[in-house]
Parts: C-alpha cells; structure tokens; sequence
C-alpha cells in the first residue's frame, strides 16, 4: 500500500503540466475511416470524459493513445515527451473485452497484472473490497458474471500507482451503486493524488465526474468544455408529458423518450408554444432545464444534424438564420 | 508494495519504469502453470492418456514375453507422444484464448517484453512436457521396461526433450494464430500428434512399417528425438528390434539438426508472438 505522505508528494510532483496532448489523430480501419482528425489534451490532474454514441471511434482513439493501435495520421505525446509506446509505464489501462484470464481466480488476475506493471500495487485488495468482491477472489473468473468480471479489471487497472488511467467504458456492466464506487475512487485519484483520468462512455452519468467533457461522433470532436458550460450552450429544451409532439418540430427532426416524457431541442425558446398549440390540452409541455442525458443526446446524435441543417439553410434562406451552434470543432461556422 | 514511478521533480516530466525482464517471464510461466495444475484435462493429456496408449500397445501388439528393451522403447516412443500432444493442445489454446479473448490488447498497453512472455510460455510448457515424459518413463520402468543409459544421456535426454519441447510449442503459437478458435485446440493437438506418430513408424521406434525407404526417421523433428533418446537410454545390440535400419542417429551431426530444431523453433515463436501478439514490439 501507499502511505498518505507518498500520496502528497506523488500530487504535488503531478501539479502541473501536460499529461497528454494528441493532435489531429487519424485512423483508417480497413475502407473506413475511424479517426478523422481528433485534438485531445488532458492536463494534470484532469478527469477527461470522452463521449459519443456506439461507433464514434471512442475506443479507437484511447486504443490509440494506449499504444495498441498505431494512428495513420498526427502526434498524440505524453507529459511534453514521450510517443504512446515509451509512456506505458506511466499509465494504466483498462480496455473492453474478456481481458482476465477466465482460467484464474481474480485474485490470481490482479498479482498477475501486478507483476506486469513496472507501478503495480497491491492496492487490489482494497479495491476488490470495495467493489464487494472480496468473497469471490478466489473464484475463477470464468464463473464470474460480466459484471464481476468488468470489476476486476478495474481493480487491477486502478492499482496502479501512475499519473494517468485510460479507462475505456469503465461503467458497462456495472451497476449503479458500483458506478458511484468507481466514479468516488476516481475523484479520490484526482484530488489525493493528483492523477488524471480519460474515460471513455456512452453513460450519461459519467459526466458527472468530469472536469471536462469531448464529444466525439464519427471521428471527429463536437464540442469540448467543462460540462456546465457546455449544458449552458444547448438549445432550449422541451418536455412534453401525456402526448406525443411530431418529431419534425425539434432540432435535427428527433426526439428522445425518456421514461414517461419526450424531450426534444427546439431552436428558440418560442417554438414551444407552437408545440403546444398543437397537443391536446392536457399534456404537459414546458422547457426543462438541461441534463446531462440532454448534453448526451444533443452531442452525440444532434450536433452534426443540426450543423447540417444550418449549412442548408444558409443556402435557402437568409444568412442571419443559422447560429451556429454547433458543428465540428475547428470547422467553419 | 510500493513502486518506483515517479518524477525525481515537479518542473520534470515522470520517466517511466520498466517492469525486468525476468519478472514479466516469470509471472507468465506462473500464470501458465496455475492453470496448469488445476486442470483435469491438462493431467489428462499429459498423464492419462500416453499412460493408456502404452498399456493397450503393451497388451495388444507386444507378446507376453516381450523384453524389457521392448518396453522400454515403446515407453519412450509414447512419452514423447503424450508430451507433444499436451503441449501443442495446452498452448495452442491458451496463445489462441489470448488472441481471441482480447488478452493481447491489453498486454500490448504494459511494458512488457515479447520474449518475457515467450519464455514464460516456453518454461511451463517444458515443465508440461518433462513431467508427462518422467510419468510415462517412470510408469514403464515400474511395469517392467528397463534402461541402460549411455554417458550420452546426460546431454542427449536434456537436449532431446528441449528440442522436441520447443518445436512442440512454435507448432502451439502458429496454430493458435491461425485457428483463433480456442476450444477447437484439444482436438486438433491430438490429432496433430496421433498423424506424427503414425507417419513416423510409432515415432520413429518402428520404421519398418513405413512401405518406403524410412531415412526421414532420423530427419523429422518427433522421430529424430526419439530415436536420439532410444540410442541415449539402451546402451545395447538393437538388431532385430524394429529399430533399424536406417541406423540410430548417434553422430554429431544429429546433435547439430537437433539444435537446428531448437533455434528454428524460437526463431518462428519469437515471430510469431512479436508480430502477431505485441503488433511489432521489438523483443
């Protein structure tokens, strides 16, 4: 274990600086384009979460910056100097896929991984307990659930004693009290120990850890910023309750169901009495404050259309029309 | 456990920290060897099943009378069987689970030496094959069989067994990269050792039954290390025995393609688990 001096100064060394810069990244899987162009920066001390819907070429790039995959194009550089390759013993990665060995107990996985890793701790075991897997450390993984399993991965993955972790969709199959058990143990990384965390997600509530969050969608980055500031940058948003408005009247043509209500972008806030003119008059309809589901779908399936649109409606109408909001970072707007 | 990442100053960048490189071989052979123990069809393979070939030839084609020298060489012929078919089948699916199960994915964002891993593989595969060898040899030598070793042994079993070992384990790493299907590997290892044994007249102990001229039994990798350790382990007259012709490869020039073998074989492992595995890596 590590004692809490150790802590203090390892946070204090990590105070300052670049932790990883990649600067328009490319990759090409077979006839498809995966990466196109992507700028990423994490400083110290930073928990970066890097979203988008399945397919946006988020595993991709942290595979990329992870040493695993070799990007076509563009530099991605650790701490000022070093190539993904030389940097691996100053990160640790926890990557999707049936990485514990199901032929070994999880206690077995993580003295494994332990020995592999030039900063492996024993800090598993305490991770382990609070994962509340404890009792089945000494089981095969190969009886685990995927859950469980997913669970000792990261307890081997966060053992390390490194200033940076690379977690690729962290919260899959966890459950909701365990994703506030890992999202506490990385807050508890970045302010005891000042290590930083990219993290990549589809889940809306990893944003609620993020000192800064990056969209990405078909290759290329949409938006990037602290999450309040991006929840202030979206368009108004509507709730409806007890009917169904027609898709056409948001942004991008699309709503998105959420439990009991539908929720859709609107382009200005007047629009919603348009909307509402048009339900019957016992349906809610009332412009809710943003969440971050709201960022999510904005960002991940909204933000390219609605560019789209307003490119075609600067061809149709008059320039001052399109705003602008949104589009693909670094493009013209 | 404490560790040694760290930045020697706050205005420097950190400089990372290799894991040695005896460290990481060894924590893939003890890897290997846990699930090695606690499998039942690992002790199978490598015990259970040579053991049943030698006790159904021993039965069925041996007469009642047959000598210890004739125990001793089919012993030998199976003991070099069971160890090819065990290791080919244990590492072939174990190299194939790590390719297929994304395993390699995650080695290839650690610090690790391709040949850290190769050789951790390699020492618990030799470990697999020198215990089913012993079983089989020590089994044969309690019901019967009987060794006359020459001073060559000491060299000659040593080198046999590593070589025999590490062309077992490069054919292991081809097949689990071609064959990505790990559950397929039981049976295409056994199959794979029942075609070499066959085709080389019971591993080289028996050329006579092979209908051409049989010189290759002295060539081929699993009948050459037979019949070195044949010639190694009975110090005596192996006229009338089946064992002959061609004559038993004693000379140095067996030693020298026996240690042909060797290099070979680490030179396709290295390969493959530099290539294929870590993506390019250098060693």
């Amino acid at each position: 274990m590590i004692d809490t001096a150790e802590r203090a100064r390892k946070a204090q060394d990590r105070s300052a600086g670049s932790v990883l810069e990649a600067s328009a990244v490319e990759l090409t899987i077979g006839d498809q384009r995966v990466l196109e162009g992507v700028d990423l920066q994490i400083e110290s001390g930073e928990i970066v979460v890097l979203m988008g819907p399945n397919g946006a070429g988020k595993s991709v790039f942290l595979s990329c910056c992870a040493g695993t995959l070799r990007a076509d194009g563009g530099e991605i550089e650790f701490f000022d100097r070093y190539a993904p390759r030389a940097a691996r013993g100053l990160f640790s990665v926890a990557i999707q896929g049936d990485t514990a060995d199901p032929e070994l107990t999880g206690a077995e996985n993580c003295r494994f991984f332990e020995q592999l890793h030039p900063a492996g701790t024993d800090e598993w075991q305490t991770l382990a307990e609070r994962f509340e897997l404890t009792e089945d450390m000494d089981r095969t993984v190969g009886a685990y659930s995927g859950g469980m399993a997913r669970k000792v991965e990261l307890a081997s993955a966060l053992s390390a004693d490194v200033p940076l972790f690379l977690l690729d969709e962290p919260a899959a199959a966890l459950d909701l009290s365990m994703l506030r058990v890992l999202h506490d143990e990385l807050l508890r990384r970045r302010d005891e120990e000042g290590a930083s965390v990219l993290l990549t997600s589809h889940t809306p509530l990893d944003a609620q850890i993020a000192d800064r969050l990056v969209f990405l969608r078909n290759g290329r980055v949409y938006a990037d910023g602290p999450p309040e500031g991006l929840l202030d940058e979206l368009p108004p948003v509507l709730r409806v309750r007890g009917a169904v408005p027609d898709d056409e009247q948001f942004v991008g043509n699309r709503a998105f169901g959420r439990g009991d209500e539908v929720r859709g972008f609107l382009e200005q806030e007047t629009d919603a009495e348009a909307i509402e003119a048009e339900l019957p008059d016992d349906a809610l309809v009332e412009i809710d404050p943003p969440s971050f589901t709201d960022l999510f779908n904005y960002y991940a399936y909204l933000a390219g259309e609605e560019s789209q649109q307003s490119r075609e409606a600067t061809t149709t109408r008059s320039p001052e029309s399109t705003d602008g909001t949104a589009g693909p970072v670094g493009s013209e707007q | 456990m404490s560790t040694e990442t760290a930045a020697p100053d706050s205005a420097e960048p950190p400089v990372p920290d290799r894991v040695p490189w005896q460290r990481q071989a060894w924590a893939f052979a003890e890897r290997h060897l846990r699930v090695l123990v606690r499998s039942p069809m690992v002790l199978f393979l490598a015990v259970g099943w040579p053991l049943a070939w030698y006790g159904l030839t021993v039965a069925v084609f041996l007469p009642g009378d047959a000598g210890a020298f004739a125990l001793g060489s089919v012993a030998v012929s199976y003991a070099f069987f069971g160890s090819f078919t065990v290791v080919v089948a244990v590492f072939a699916g174990a190299f194939a689970g790590d390719l297929d199960g994304g395993r390699y994915r995650k080695f290839r964002s650690l610090p690790i030496a391709p040949s850290a891993d190769l050789a951790g593989r390699f020492v618990a595969a030799l470990v697999l094959a020198v215990f089913s060898h012993a079983v089989v040899l020590a089994v044969a030598f309690a019901t019967g069989a009987r060794f006359e070793p020459r001073l060559a042994a000491i060299g000659l079993v040593p080198l046999t067994l590593l070589s025999f070992c590490v062309v077992a384990l490069a054919l292991s790493l081809v097949l689990g990269a071609v064959v990505s299907k790990p559950e397929y590997m039981t049976t295409i290892g056994i199959v794979l050792a029942l075609i070499a044994y066959y085709t080389t007249g019971f591993n080289g102990t028996q050329p006579g039954m092979i209908a051409d001229d049989p010189w290759f039994v002295n060539v081929l990798p699993n009948s050459l290390a037979t019949r070195q350790q044949l010639y190694a382990l009975f110090d005596g007259d192996f006229t009338d025995t089946g064992v002959l012709p061609p004559e038993l490869p004693s000379g140095i020039e067996f030693v020298g393609l026996t240690g042909a073998y060797v290099v070979v074989g680490l030179a396709v492992s290295i390969l493959l688990v530099r290539r294929v595995a870590y993506g390019g890596d250098p060693l």
